[in-house]
């Protein structure tokens, strides 16, 4: 999942960026309301987190103009300010959720998780596939009532997987969602953490659950595809 | 009292009773006299009255008592009580009368009036009838009427004739009485065994012609010493005075005082009548003005009640506009033209008062939310920052890392309640200037190296032109605070590669500190509050900057302090801030007379 961070206080932008990123979020960042929008605008965000009082442009005008030009990712707006007013206010620009500093980690994240659940339609925090289970809120996965181990990163794509379970999703829309700025693009990557989750989901059991498209991409198999399909990757 | 409406009422009521107590009393006092005139008026009518009718009833009781007498008298004229009674058989003859002799002619045989005559030694003085005690009874012929008693006199004195006396005093003629002309009355008044009685005496004569049927003849009588010749004609009876009477009539006053006396009681019960009218007329006033008073008292207390609430309901508008008036909403919401005069200026100075107290509450809601902000971000990160760390178990190198993040953030916090703390104390006025003499160069010059570093990572340069030795009385740590707040402010809002003029010197008496950048300038609205706390010329902030917006605060807060000024002037090519301090006696301390400019950059250029 993708995040753009719009805070202009260094620590917190960094302390928040390694929280992020360690549950498996891919956090992109902008200090100022310029930069912010810009990156708003050209990226595809699960969530963005705002701060209001923001150099150059502050949070409020951004959401105004994104919310006025139709864009449509959820905003979480993330401020020191916390008056009744000034919630109202935020949300009625448009905002998804309205969390004051200082905050609880955890709050955030459930937050966040409650927020890209909304942007797929999906209300059960548990995602259930053939006998796959996909627990969003305690991020935990269990195949067959056996837990799985899995690395943020791994979760996060085939979490991914599960929101798009039943359509084929590519490998440059993986890119796009699980995959920061920063991170190299090299045409392997997704496929290697492909090849890993396979291992550590579809080993050892008799229906595979991840389906290679050639040439599209991936696609993790939705209940009702349950046996008709087979392929290998 | 606590009430204008009550306190008003109750003087007003206070003025109304004294008021119409007074018209009250004063038409009370004025009818009071008017009835009593009428009273006196009246009364003495009844006194003329009273008195004419004691005056008519004495006169007509001595009118009555006059007309008896004289009713008696003619009565004594007619009668024989005078005369003798005379039986002639037709001859002639002689009577000899004791006065002398007289010969009458009697002519027929009827009975005849002889006058009487006493003979005092006078000569036809005087005829009067002898009383006898066969005629006593027939004086008056009739029993007369009325008169209580009355006694006939003859001219002599002597007692003819009276009515029943026997417990009466005998009247007595006096002398007086005797000379009086013929056919007066007199009217006295006498009294008799202590009871009054109107006496009237009447003097009267026997008319002649009772006479006229009688004739006389006079014998001659011869004189002493008469010779003969022509006899003197005698005086005959008719050449007589007539024989006079003396009537006198008594009358008992006892009636006519009985009548005075009912007069009188009329009188009295009428007088005391009057009175009682005034009386009742006096109080019938008295309980219809008490009636009136108290009906216009209370009429009018009710209207005055009205019309103070009338009155006063500006004061009420006033005060219901007063009581609207809350935290969130400082106006007051009258107009004050609809006011009265005495109102207005009380409304306007409470407009403005409230409109200054809504900005000061509105500048400290500001202020605590600002404050609240100000350490909610760098707390925020602090606490982000531990919770990240503890997630999981990290390196070393990790932990240190997050160590610092957080100390930073906690120093952040730090510097920002220092400045709050700073603040509090110079509203308190808690804050003491330590004041010491000093050289503002040297000092000047520390701080320029204190910032040196902060400037150096920005790429700024920084340049202190401080002339030697220039000596001031000041508080170094208050100074100190100034300077460097001043130079963080102009490496804060400094363009890159900008550059930072220090420059002290002494002019006219004064010190004076120069901090000039080269920054964006600081727009002339925002140069009108940039000495306001939490005021930042750019509403969005640095985040990792310390000041929150309360250094320039701080710094013009101290420059008061220290009685010195501050000035801001500011364009496109940056802003300067200068400060003159006053530099007291102590600038004859400065052995320098001219200012040696001495550069000193503080700071060389360091790019990133």
């Amino acid at each position: 999942m993708r995040v753009l961070l719009i805070e202009d206080h260094k620590p917190l932008l960094k302390a928040l960026r390694r929280g992020l990123e360690e549950e498996g979020f891919a956090v992109d960042s902008a200090e100022d309301g310029e930069e912010g929008d810009y990156k708003a605008r050209t990226a595809n965000y699960d969530v963005v987190i705002l701060d209001l009082m923001l150099p150059k442009i502050d949070g409020l005008t951004l959401l105004k103009e994104w919310r006025k030009s139709g864009l449509k990712t959820h905003v979480l707006v993330l401020t020191a300010k916390d008056t009744t007013s000034d919630k109202v206010h935020g949300l009625d620009l448009g905002a998804d959720d309205y969390l004051t500093k200082p905050f609880q980690l955890e709050e955030l994240l459930a937050r966040l998780r409650a927020l890209i659940r909304r942007s797929h339609q999906i209300k059960d925090p548990i995602i259930r596939i053939s006998n796959l289970e996909i627990d969003t809120a305690a991020r935990t996965v269990k195949r067959g009532g056996q837990s799985i181990h899995l690395t943020p990163r791994e979760y996060a794509l085939l979490q991914f997987l599960a929101f798009h379970r039943g359509k084929v999703v590519t490998r440059s829309m993986i890119w796009e969602h699980l995959y920061d700025e920063y991170d190299e693009n090299t045409s392997n990557v997704v496929d290697v953490y492909i090849r890993y989750l396979r291992t550590k989901i579809d080993k050892g059991f008799d229906t595979p659950l991840i389906l290679t498209r050639w040439g599209e991409g991936y696609m993790l198999r939705a209940d009702e595809d349950n046996g008709k399909e087979k392929e290998h990757g | 009292m606590t009430s204008i409406r009550l306190s008003l009422i109750v003087y007003f009521s206070a003025l109304l009773l004294v008021g119409l107590g007074a018209v009250c009393l004063l038409f009370y006092m004025q009818t009071q006299t008017t009835l009593e005139q009428k009273e006196e008026s009246t009364r003495m009518l009844y006194v003329k009255e009273f008195q004419n009718r004691c005056s008519e009833a004495h006169s007509q009781f001595d009118k009555q008592l006059v007309q008896q007498t004289r009713f008696l008298a003619s009565r004594a004229r007619g009668s024989n009580a005078f005369f003798e009674t005379l039986v002639s058989a037709g001859s002639v003859s002689s009577v000899l009368l004791p006065g002398g002799q007289v010969n009458v002619p009697l002519v027929g045989l009827h009975p005849q009036l002889v006058w009487k005559r006493y003979n005092r030694g006078r000569p036809f003085d005087l005829f009067l009838a002898q009383r006898n005690a066969e005629s006593r009874e027939d004086a008056f012929e009739v029993e007369p009427p009325d008169p209580a008693h009355y006694q006939l006199f003859a001219a002599d004195g002597e007692l003819m004739q009276q009515s029943s006396l026997e417990s009466q005093e005998q009247i007595k003629l006096d002398d007086d009485f005797r000379r009086a002309e013929l056919y007066t009355e007199r009217l006295d008044m006498v009294s008799i065994n202590g009871q009054k009685f109107r006496r009237v005496t009447f003097k009267g004569s026997v008319p002649k012609s009772r006479l006229a049927s009688m004739s006389f003849s006079s014998r001659w009588v011869p004189q002493a010493g008469f010779k003969g010749g022509f006899r003197p004609r005698r005086p005959s009876i008719f050449d007589a005075p007539a024989p006079v009477f003396y009537l006198m009539c008594e009358e008992s006053l006892a009636p006519v005082h009985a009548q005075i006396a009912r007069f009188q009681s009329e009188f009295n019960t009428n007088l005391a009548d009057l009175k009682q009218a005034t009386q009742d007329d006096l109080s019938k006033l008295n309980a219809r003005l008490w009636w009136i008073a108290l009906a216009t008292f209370a009429g009018l207390v009710v209207g005055g009640f009205g019309v103070l609430c009338l009155g006063l309901r500006p004061l009420n508008r006033l005060s219901d506009a007063v009581s609207r008036v809350n935290e969130r909403d400082f106006e007051l919401h009258v107009s004050t033209l609809n006011l009265p005069s005495e109102l207005r200026p009380i409304a306007d100075r409470l407009k403005k008062t409230l409109e200054q107290l809504g900005k000061a509450f509105e500048r400290e809601k500001q202020a605590s939310a600002d404050i609240s902000h100000e350490l909610r971000t760098p707390l925020s990160a602090l606490l982000t920052n531990l919770e990240v760390a503890l997630r999981k178990p990290r390196s070393a190198e990790q932990y240190r890392e997050v160590l610092e993040e957080c100390r930073g953030s906690g120093q952040q916090m730090y510097h920002l309640v220092e400045r709050l703390l700073s603040l509090a104390r110079l509203d308190a006025g808690a804050v003491q200037m330590k004041n010491q003499i000093l050289d503002v160069s040297t000092l000047a010059r520390q701080c320029a190296n204190l910032v040196k570093p902060i400037a150096e990572e920005r790429g700024l340069s920084l340049r202190v032109h401080a002339d030697t030795a220039v000596h001031l009385k000041a508080d170094p740590d208050k100074l100190r605070e100034v300077l460097t707040n001043l130079l963080h402010n102009a490496i804060e809002y400094n363009r890159p590669e900008g550059s930072i003029h220090l420059s002290v010197r002494r002019e006219n008496g004064h010190v004076q500190l120069e901090v000039r950048d080269t920054g964006i300038g600081i727009s002339p609205k925002a140069r009108e509050r940039i000495f306001e706390r939490f005021f930042r010329a750019d509403p969005s902030r640095q985040a990792d900057t310390p000041h929150a917006g309360l250094g320039l605060a701080i710094v013009k807060s101290y420059v008061d302090l220290m009685g010195g000024t501050i000035d801001l002037t500011s364009g496109d090519e940056g802003s300067t801030f200068c400060i003159a301090l006053p530099a007291g006696d102590v600038a004859s301390m400065d052995t320098a007379k001219e200012p040696l400019a001495m550069a000193f950059v503080a700071s060389t250029r360091v790019l990133q």
